[in-house]
């Protein structure tokens, strides 16, 4: 039982900086965006070419893969996202755009690195450690240690920052922030770069656990979301119990059916959630016609 | 000359699969990437009822159809209660699921390993290429008089008003869950027959065939083609059958044709999403409401 509550903590916390990610780029596009998959899946590739190809140290790697990452990031915004904002894009053509590029970035990976299954660990797994009669090895450990300062960082920014207010001002009436003077592109820019240096590093601690394939993104994505749609997509807090959520449902699942039904259980609870409750449990959009 | 029928027979089968999602997508603005699950429903219990129980392939065909109408009528319950982007990620979770189901229920779909030696359809005592081309020529002209028919029909102008102004038709009286509804299972319907002429005519399936990326490439016919164009879909389906083939002629192996088809489909929403988001025949541009 106590490996059971270990296990549900450390899914949760990973789920969580996922979770909080994707709220953070929900906010800024007020729109379901594939970004959050095409940054998931660039971020540790970068890395395992930077480390593997160019032969950089492995730490060198992670901060030139992290630069690289949000350099992509603030192309696709400069790009992409203001053309899109330009002309008023509704968030659904937001969404299908932000799927091209996703299209694109997953098969040129694809192309280049292979389908099969690459690990970014380049060493091997020490003993496991022993903390109140759980087991847990120390990848686990520093993955959930860096995973609870990401979304502590995630909540702090939108939550204590003036930058983080003055994003949730200029997505909320976009009119109104303008006529106040508020630098809306750089504000929505600087957002956007925040959420793709948090999804940077769920992807690098997810990718040195488990092996990388090029369809990882949007394994990721399902998770984020159904975390985000249970605890309610507008609210980070939400986001976070959403993934305890999340982590409940697939550790239980695991546990019940076994390992190979996780990902059924998830969009099990995905499609549960959007029947039962749309709203999400904290609160949320309603997502219902007419109301 | 067997070249030529073999992708006739698909861009046919491919023909039958964009049409019907069109119907949905174009007709009644629901996007969905959830078809090639639907096309997968209709292959496996086409597939199952013909090595399990026998008989003759008009038999697995029918059972396709009712089931892939079970299905698409299934897809729909959660779905319509939702709006604008919110419904991609709905019909993302019914496609991951599904997938996850043809991965598991081995009993049925074979699993991982799929399902082989799929009896070919039989007539006048020859299973050779042209006969199933004579038969999915015929399941195709079926399909198509049925879609012009309905698009044509007061139901046809019923979508539309809905699509265009779901409200308005509420207030007119229309039943709009009933009409969506019907044309769900409709879809559904020619998704699970197309699937079952696709597993007799290559006699193996697996669940890689039915997975996200093959749903993603039917939208992107309808998408290319023009979401609620009657002929648009249907060119765009002999491009996504004959690309790769063109891509083979410029020395590309298979693998990476198919990545490069990707690729190219990634491009083609994103720039048509931002230049021209109705498609390239199309009349519907797409402008769901968010969340």
């Amino acid at each position: 039982m106590t490996q059971f509550i270990a296990n549900i903590l450390i899914t949760a916390t990973n789920i969580a900086l996922l979770a909080v990610a994707f709220q953070l780029i929900y906010a800024v596009r007020r729109a379901y965006d594939f970004s959050f998959s095409t940054l998931y899946l660039a971020a540790p590739y970068i890395v395992l070419w930077l480390s593997r190809s160019v032969d950089l140290p492995f730490w060198v790697s992670v901060s030139v893969g992290l630069a690289l990452t949000l350099a992509l990031a603030a192309i696709m915004d400069v790009t992409l996202y203001r053309s899109l904002q330009t002309k008023r894009a509704p968030p659904l053509v937001t969404m299908l755009a932000s799927f091209g590029v996703y299209l694109i970035a997953q098969n040129v990976i694809a192309a280049i690195f292979g389908s099969e299954a690459r690990t970014l660990r380049a060493w091997g797994l020490a003993p496991p450690l022993e903390i109140g009669g759980a087991r847990l090895t120390n990848l686990q450990a520093i993955s959930t240690f860096c995973a609870i300062c990401g979304v502590a960082l995630a909540l702090i920014y939108q939550r204590f920052t003036r930058a983080g207010r003055l994003l949730r001002a200029a997505t909320t009436n976009v009119a109104l922030a303008t006529a106040i003077g508020i630098p809306i592109k750089r504000i929505i820019t600087t957002g956007f770069l925040v959420a793709a240096a948090l999804v940077t590093l769920a992807a690098i601690l997810v990718g040195l656990e488990i092996d990388l394939t090029p369809t990882t993104g949007f394994q990721a994505l399902v998770l984020a979301v159904t975390a985000c749609l249970i605890g309610g997509i507008d609210n980070a807090i939400g986001a976070v119990v959403g993934a305890v959520f999340v982590a409940l449902g697939q550790e239980a699942g695991v546990w019940i059916f076994g390992a190979q039904w996780s990902g059924t259980t998830v969009y099990a609870l995905l499609l549960l959630v959007l029947f039962i409750r749309r709203s999400g449990l904290i609160s949320g959009p309603n997502l219902r016609y007419g109301t | 000359m067997d070249y030529i029928v073999q992708l006739t027979i698909f861009v046919l089968i491919w023909g039958m699969l964009a049409a019907s999602l069109n119907l949905y997508v174009g007709y009644t603005g629901v996007i969905s990437v959830a078809h090639a699950a639907l096309f997968g429903v209709g292959a496996y219990a086409s597939s199952a009822i013909s090595i399990r129980v026998g008989g003759p392939f008009v038999i697995s065909i029918a059972a396709a159809v009712l089931i892939g109408a079970a299905f698409g009528a299934l897809l729909a319950t959660p779905l319509l209660r939702i709006k604008g982007d919110a419904q991609v990620i709905v019909s993302l979770a019914f496609q991951g699921l599904l997938f996850s189901l043809f991965n598991n229920i081995e009993v049925v779909t074979g699993g991982p390993s799929g399902l082989a030696g799929i009896p070919r359809v039989t007539a006048l005592g020859s299973s050779a290429d042209l006969i199933t081309l004579i038969v999915v020529a015929t399941a195709f002209s079926i399909s198509i008089t049925a879609l012009h028919r309905v698009v044509t029909s007061p139901v046809g102008r019923i979508l539309v008003a809905i699509r265009e102004d779901e409200k308005l038709a509420l207030s007119l009286g229309k039943n709009v869950m009933r009409r969506k509804l019907e044309v769900s299972a409709i879809a559904g319907a020619i998704a699970g027959a197309a699937g079952s002429l696709y597993a007799q005519y290559v006699g193996f399936i697996d669940p890689t065939q039915f997975d996200l990326n093959e749903s993603f490439s039917i939208l992107c016919i309808v998408i290319i083609g023009g979401a609620g164009s009657f002929y648009g879909p249907l060119v765009g389906a002999a491009f996504i059958v004959l690309l790769p083939q063109l891509l083979l002629f410029v020395g590309l192996t298979t693998a990476h044709a198919a990545n490069w088809r990707q690729v190219i489909f990634g491009m083609a929403i994103t720039g048509l999403m931002i230049f021209r988001p109705q498609g390239v025949l199309g009349n519907y541009e797409f402008r769901g409401r968010g969340s």
